[in-house]
């Protein structure tokens, strides 16, 4: 059973991915991956080497805080998995799913992990290529990737990248499912995770962005505005990032259980 | 097997949605075999039946397919095929990918996912168009699509809203023929269609549903017999009608005998078939009448409609 439980959440994965491909809605998306990369190849276009001012490891330490992780991977997760199920319904077409002899839970799971692999795919790529380009210049990149810390950095804002694409997709894939209309929660949620930096200690262990910055290599410079907090310890940070991601992915499943096909009413 | 695991059953299900009324207090014992919903727009047909393929949840009673609830999904649907009302598809996709990818979703794997979409698409006559996008196809090649879906993991019960819509006269003879073979090896054909005669023809008995209530249910003649009062029209080809017309009226229960304008044969109108045919074999008998034809006239589902439902159902046909 548990065997048909995998093959058959595969499948909708699968096919999920085929229709992201193929679907022209998600556009905005793979632009928001590419602009990153865009903008850091312009300026070295622009600059070449004498970039003297800019610091690069500061440099991406904030494109990849202000624009990558909390506007990039957020939006990109709120466009994708708020319609994985609202879409369907708009288009009519979830009752296809939900004919199939699976559990919903395994319908939402399968379609929770196409998103999340199609966000996770674009922005780590995305995360890997900008932070290439800014070490592109003659000698930095060799300094920094095969006798600095080149590596340990990549690594860790992928993996940032990644584990935000699975937190927030959840997030979303619940709000997708609770709200017809998921503007206003996107939008707080977004406020929220934009502006925890001036929230008090307490509340801004409540939000996403506690968790990831830690194993950040390099942090942006907040602001003048920003309330320091002592900052969790990855070790304890990635295990709580992903139990949320889980818990949200499993309230979303319950959910999906009593959803009926009323396409006329929504 | 216990009878309720042949059975499609409907206890005591309603459903509204909000305010708003779909279906009322219906009580079905469904039997195996091509079982028609008849009824006007807004009766509650499409409710009826996505209720009986769990789409929709009762708001009160509850369902039972052949002995399986909707809540035990992985067993419901693998029984189950359902083919809705809905003409929308997943942008993109060719009908070969949709198929095969609900079979692998099934749980089939890819070798046998693949063999079961190849093998429907065939069944309904969709081999040429099977590489192309759904978004191209005509209402009618979607129609087949969706019906290859929903019997290509060979359920028990087949749930059909408007099968024949968009279908040319040759499509829809082959898909009833589909249909009837699969009534015929004892599985359940649930088909809803406002096209009276087709149903007429195709249907082994009928629900009949207005403004969300079943008005009624069973085998066209035993509906239309309990309708007593709408006497039975009998329709009758026979040369000296007067003469019948005159000795039949010396039986109660006819109440009405109308000569035909060309003058050979009558329409009579009685509140007892069974005595009536008594009467009419021994007048033919007595007076040497050459019958050239007898046939009920209105035990046919359409009569039945407006009988029962009437000008309020204004879309069937």
């Amino acid at each position: 059973m548990m065997n048909l439980r995998v093959r058959q959440t595969v499948a909708v994965a699968r096919f999920e991915l085929k229709r992201f491909l193929l679907a022209r809605r998600w556009i905005g998306v793979y632009v928001l991956a590419l602009a990153p990369v865009l903008l850091v190849y312009a300026r070295t276009q622009i600059r070449g080497g004498n970039d003297s001012l800019l610091n690069p490891s500061q440099a991406f330490a904030a494109v990849f805080q202000f624009f990558i992780l909390r506007f990039g991977i957020f939006i990109s997760c709120a466009v994708v998995f708020t319609q994985v199920f609202r879409g369907d319904i708009l288009e009519k077409t979830l009752h296809l799913y939900l004919l199939a002899p699976a559990r919903r839970e395994v319908i939402a799971v399968g379609k929770y992990l196409a998103g999340a692999a199609l966000v996770a795919v674009l922005f780590t790529v995305s995360t890997a290529a900008t932070l290439l380009l800014m070490y592109s210049h003659d000698g930095m990149f060799s300094a920094f990737f095969f006798e600095g810390p080149g590596f340990s950095h990549l690594v860790r804002y992928v993996a940032v990248a990644a584990l935000a694409s699975m937190v927030y997709g959840a997030e979303f894939l619940l709000i997708g499912l609770k709200y017809k209309n998921p503007g206003v929660p996107t939008l707080l949620l977004f406020a929220w995770e934009t502006f925890s930096f001036a929230l008090p200690s307490m509340l801004q262990r409540l939000t996403v962005v506690y968790y990831l910055l830690p194993i950040l290599p390099v942090k942006a410079d907040a602001g003048p505005f920003a309330i320091v907090v002592d900052p969790v310890t990855p070790i304890f940070g990635i295990p709580i990032v992903l139990a949320l991601a889980l818990a949200l992915v499993s309230i979303s499943g319950w959910f999906v259980r009593s959803v009926e096909i009323t396409y006329s009413a929504d | 097997m216990a009878s309720g695991e042949r059975l499609i059953v409907f206890d005591n299900v309603s459903k509204f949605y909000g305010e708003v009324l779909g279906v009322n207090r219906v009580n079905l014992a469904i039997e195996p075999g091509i079982t028609s919903l008849v009824g006007p727009n807004g009766a509650g047909k499409t409710t009826l039946m996505n209720l009986m393929t769990g789409l929709l949840r009762p708001t009160k009673g509850s369902v039972c397919m052949v002995g399986v609830k909707p809540s035990d999904a992985e067993a419901f649907y693998r029984m189950i095929g359902y083919c809705s009302q809905f003409d929308s598809f997943p942008k993109g996709v060719t009908g070969y990918q949709l198929i095969n990818a609900m079979m692998s979703i099934h749980g089939y794997d890819s070798r046998e996912s693949n063999a079961r979409a190849n093998l429907v698409i065939e069944k309904v006559g969709m081999k040429d168009a099977a590489h192309r996008r759904i978004a191209g196809y005509s209402k009618g090649m979607r129609q087949r699509i969706k019906l290859a879906l929903a019997i290509a993991h060979e359920p028990k019960v087949l749930v059909l809203d408007e099968p024949l819509n968009g279908l040319d006269p040759m499509a829809r003879a082959e898909v009833i023929e589909i249909f009837r073979r699969f009534a015929d090896s004892g599985m359940h054909v649930v088909i809803s269609s406002h096209i009276l005669h087709e149903v007429d023809l195709i249907s082994d008995r009928v629900v009949m549903l207005s403004n969300g209530y079943v008005v009624a249910e069973g085998d066209i003649q035993s509906v239309r017999s309990e309708m007593e009062d709408h006497p039975m029209q009998i329709f009758i080809r026979c040369d000296r009608p007067s003469l019948v017309a005159a000795l039949i009226f010396s039986q109660d229960s006819v109440v009405e005998a109308k000569i035909h304008a060309d003058g050979g044969g009558l329409l009579v109108a009685t509140r007892n078939t069974d005595s009536f045919y008594r009467l009419f074999n021994r007048i033919v008998l007595d007076n040497h009448i050459s019958v050239e034809a007898v046939a009920p006239a209105d035990e046919n589902v359409h009569s039945v409609y407006e009988y029962l439902i009437g000008n309020a159902g204004g879309a069937a046909s």
